[in-house]
């Protein structure tokens, strides 16, 4: 095909540069390439062909709900339960059956009869549950392998409490602290977070929670999937009734103060995720903030003289490096504080 | 170990899509998988096509309970008739050809017309020329983007719903036909070109010189 003289008109009905602007593969982008290299006049060109293609689209889209979304799906595997295949049972097998169902009849009979003859019955009370509690102290981080195949990576100085009867009607755990999930898919059997005035429920997704009590702000974000986040209205001790759902490089941070929740978009997740391979980001945050991490990361108590402004904000990224390490470089950048380590103590001063 | 979790986070793909071991493959091994009965493959599929499956089926009718049946019914013929389905290297493509089919017929139903080489009068297929990728830097642009919306209102449904197959959606002749019931390629790349020519009539090809001469050379990076 000759394209020499080909205008926007005629690149935007050509089958072969359509197929190279929607799906490229190596043929046509090897060919485009080449021939744009042998013909650079036809750059801009092809540029606003492709700008053209490109920006069309559906004027009205319409989007379903979290809802619909997670209704229609289940209908779907109930609906495949319901029409299981039939098994074709012999006669013998069949007459087995009714057998079995006859004794069973008789013996349940026989039951109630002596039953009756007998005091009351104990009632099944209902069982007490019990949880199991993992946690990290500072300095300390762990895995906890769920038993429905989820895994969690708790953060220093969090705690997961897990309910006894855990993944048998639903998964439900409460969390203090920091942590990272990554749920298994099992959309009969959402996944439950309880952490401060934040409820999150997901059906298999990966994302990071942060919930330390003594902090201002819980903050979730999401790495993959999808997660609703209902909150909690203390005063009547009721979860709002519309969630707000998070998609894959949104964060939700929750003031506990004001009650708000602001949603970010198009967060870094490399930020989100790096604690879970022992690295520290920071952008822009204050002081207090990067003391107060330091002391859960490392295990430290650090005491901070008066004079120290601790609101300026900072910037950097700590790949596993020591306490030492990280103090050095936060006082090189600052100027602005000495520091002194001794065992498990630190102290900043000016 | 590092650098393979941020290769996995990049990967992340846009516009919401769920990423899972599937994502990297191509579609006709994932569809294999489904019919060979492996569930998550079935999983990949619906959180992937439920929502333009959804948005695809408004564009025919603004019944959210009817649109939402057609393409729950959808997903339980799959499930059901997993053995019996034949292969396909188009998800999307399957899926819009037994959606669409499906849509027409409860909507035949209730109307007791049948759409054959018609659209129902609720069909949406409207068409916009985004701002984000459609760079506007001066009048003669916001002109040309202006003729284009006059000319598009100029089409017909059908013509509209073919633009959008052959731009948007990324279908070619043999497809557009198959969805759109034409016994021949050659009637949809007939469909297509007569909009071409309309748009043509309302964007003439002088005004988009101007429009070249006036690009800036900053775009030249793109390449």
């Amino acid at each position: 095909m000759n394209y020499n003289n080909y205008q926007v008109s005629d690149f935007i009905a050509d089958d072969f540069f359509i197929k190279w602007v929607k799906s490229p593969d190596a043929e046509s982008e090897y060919f485009w390439q080449n021939w744009l290299k042998q013909h650079p006049e036809k750059l801009e060109e092809v540029q606003n062909a492709r700008d053209l293609i490109v920006s069309i689209g559906y004027r009205n889209q319409y989007q379903p709900t979290e809802d619909e979304f997670i209704e229609v799906l289940e209908n779907v595997h109930r609906k495949q339960n319901k029409f299981q295949p039939k098994r074709n049972f012999s006669i013998v097998y069949r007459a087995l059956g009714r057998a079995a169902v006859i004794i069973l009849m008789l013996s349940v009979g026989w039951y109630y009869y002596q039953d009756k003859k007998v005091e009351k019955v104990e009632k099944t009370v209902p069982k007490e549950i019990t949880y199991i509690t993992k946690s990290t102290s500072r300095g300390q981080n762990s895995t906890l392998n769920l038993p429905d195949g989820s895994l969690v990576r708790l953060n220093a100085e969090s705690s997961l409490k897990i309910p006894d009867n855990f993944g048998k009607e639903n998964r439900e755990v409460f969390l203090s602290g920091e942590a990272f999930f990554e749920v298994n898919r099992d959309t009969l059997r959402p996944f439950i977070i309880h952490s401060g005035d934040l409820l999150t429920t997901v059906l298999g997704t990966s994302f990071n929670i942060t919930s330390y009590p003594d902090d201002q702000l819980q903050q979730i974000a999401v790495v993959s999937g999808r997660v609703s986040v209902m909150n909690l209205d203390t005063s009547s001790n009721n979860y709002s009734k519309e969630p707000a759902l998070l998609l894959p490089k949104q964060l939700l941070i929750y003031d506990k103060e004001s009650k708000v929740n602001q949603i970010k978009h198009d967060i870094d997740l490399e930020n989100v995720v790096a604690w879970t391979e022992g690295v520290l980001i920071y952008q822009n945050e204050n002081l207090k903030k990067i003391l107060k991490d330091l002391e859960r990361w490392y295990g430290v108590e650090i005491s901070v003289s008066p004079a120290v402004d601790q609101t300026g904000k900072y910037s950097g990224t700590f790949d596993n490096k020591n306490l030492e390490n990280v103090l050095m470089g936060l006082s090189f950048t600052s100027r602005n504080f000495k520091y002194r380590i001794k065992d498990k103590k630190v102290w900043i001063e000016k | 170990m590092k650098t393979l979790k941020v290769e996995k986070l990049n990967n992340l793909s846009e516009k919401g899509k769920i990423v899972s071991a599937f994502s990297s493959m191509k579609d006709g091994d994932v569809w294999q998988l489904f019919l060979n009965g492996n569930g998550e493959a079935f999983n990949h599929i619906y959180y992937n096509y439920f929502p333009i499956l959804f948005n695809y089926g408004h564009q025919f009718c603004q019944d959210r309970a009817l649109v939402k049946d057609a393409v729950q019914e959808l997903f339980i013929y799959l499930k059901e008739k997993r053995k019996k389905l034949g292969q396909t290297n188009n998800i999307k493509f399957y899926l819009y050809k037994c959606l669409r089919r499906n849509i027409l017929k409860a909507l035949s139903k209730n109307k007791n017309i049948v759409y054959v080489d018609n659209l129902p009068s609720t069909a949406d297929f409207e068409i916009s020329i985004s701002h984000e990728t459609f760079m506007i830097r001066n009048q003669s642009q916001i002109e040309i983007k202006k003729r284009l919306e006059q000319g598009i209102e100029k089409l017909t449904k059908r013509q509209k719903e073919a633009i959008i197959y052959y731009y948007y959606e990324g279908f070619n002749y043999e497809q557009i036909a198959e969805l759109m019931m034409f016994s021949k390629a050659e009637y949809a790349r007939k469909l297509v070109y007569r909009s071409l020519d309309t748009l043509k009539k309302y964007v003439p090809e002088t005004l988009i010189l101007t429009w070249l001469g006036s690009v800036s050379v900053l775009q030249k990076g793109i390449f």
